[in-house]
């Protein structure tokens, strides 16, 4: 596919706490694990993952390192652009979703013309209502696990 | 003259070639017949066929031309173009297409070196059909093999095969639609 996406916490989460392995959000993950998403990742999301797993199902951060390890390794990281009020509006009202947007628009302050020079661009998560399907973002859709990996 | 092809029976078995991946040059035998002033009776009804296919194929299946299929695309490309801007695009775009890209490459290593589409579908855990729909999409880059089928790189395989072995400590499970309000409610704490 080759595609550049900023991959939400729900996605990880949905990962690790689903009952099957073979979802949709576990089918992204493979993708950027075989090289098929181009993930695009920062420190904030991450540690955001760290604390719902604590919390919600008693993971360790080294746990989580564990599972999430060969995505992490596949993952650019950048520095989310600073927060601005059109952030807020892109994802529905919801400040603590800014990181989203902002990590996506990072790719181009960032010297990342191989990340920008690739025309597909997504950013995924699960929650529909902050990241309604089919809207977009500084060139980038948003969708769903389901809808990115419909087979 | 002969008698005007099945148009029908001519798509089908276009459809089939490029669905298996046959690379450009026999693709553009069909144009470079289609274009022939000789024989223009093959319709372009047929001609159109094949370009709706090749459109939806074009930029997927054709990214690592050989020079030599690049030469013959570009030679091809002036003498279609007053024939058919549909054509003409689509070519275009062939030529257009960054190696990089996504698309299907040939295999380049030895036959060991790929995973067939059952062992693909096991470590993915999805059908094989799920699987042919992936390369067919693009969502899944494959690599064209001799015999002309797809396949991917075993060592990318082998990536994922260990992502699956990653433990995940025992706890609670959820649905997707009970994850999304874990997290909508965890950032609105």
């Amino acid at each position: 596919m080759l595609a550049v996406a900023v991959i939400d916490t729900s996605v990880f989460v949905a990962d690790a706490m689903s009952e099957t392995r073979a979802a949709s959000p576990s089918r992204v993950l493979r993708m950027v694990v075989v090289g098929e998403l181009r993930l695009v990742i920062c420190e904030e999301i991450k540690a955001e993952l760290v604390s719902v797993l604590a919390k919600r199902a008693g993971w360790t951060p080294a746990e989580v390192q564990t599972r999430f390890g060969p995505v992490f390794d596949r993952a650019s990281w950048l520095t989310p652009v600073p927060e601005e009020p059109h952030h807020k509006v892109a994802v529905q009202g919801h400040s603590a979703d800014t990181v989203v947007v902002r990590t996506a628009e990072a790719i181009y302050v960032s010297n990342r013309a191989d990340l920008v020079a690739i025309p597909a661009k997504y950013v995924v998560s699960i929650n529909t209502r902050h990241f309604p399907p089919g809207a977009t973002y500084a060139g980038f859709v948003f969708t769903t696990p389901h809808d990115l990996v419909a087979g | 003259m002969p008698p005007p092809p099945d148009d029908s029976a001519t798509a089908s078995r276009v459809q089939r070639q490029i669905s298996g991946c046959v690379y450009i040059r026999r693709a553009l035998t069909h144009r470079t017949q289609a274009i022939w002033p000789s024989l223009t009776y093959l319709t372009f009804g047929v001609h159109d066929h094949t370009l709706a296919l090749m459109d939806r194929e074009a930029t997927r299946v054709f990214i690592d031309l050989t020079p030599r299929e690049r030469s013959e695309v570009e030679a091809a490309l002036p003498a279609i173009a007053p024939v058919s801007g549909v054509a003409a695009e689509v070519l275009q775009r062939v030529l257009d297409a960054d190696a990089t890209g996504t698309g299907i490459r040939r295999a380049s290593r030895p036959a060991n070196a790929y995973a067939g589409i059952g062992e693909t579908a096991k470590v993915f855990c999805v059908s094989t059909q799920t699987i042919r729909n992936w390369f067919d999409k693009g969502l899944l880059t494959g690599h064209l093999t001799p015999a002309g089928t797809r396949r991917l790189l075993r060592e990318d395989l082998d990536r994922v095969a260990d992502f699956n072995s990653r433990p995940r400590p025992p706890g609670p499970t959820y649905s997707d639609a009970e994850i999304a309000e874990i997290i909508e409610h965890m950032r609105d704490e």
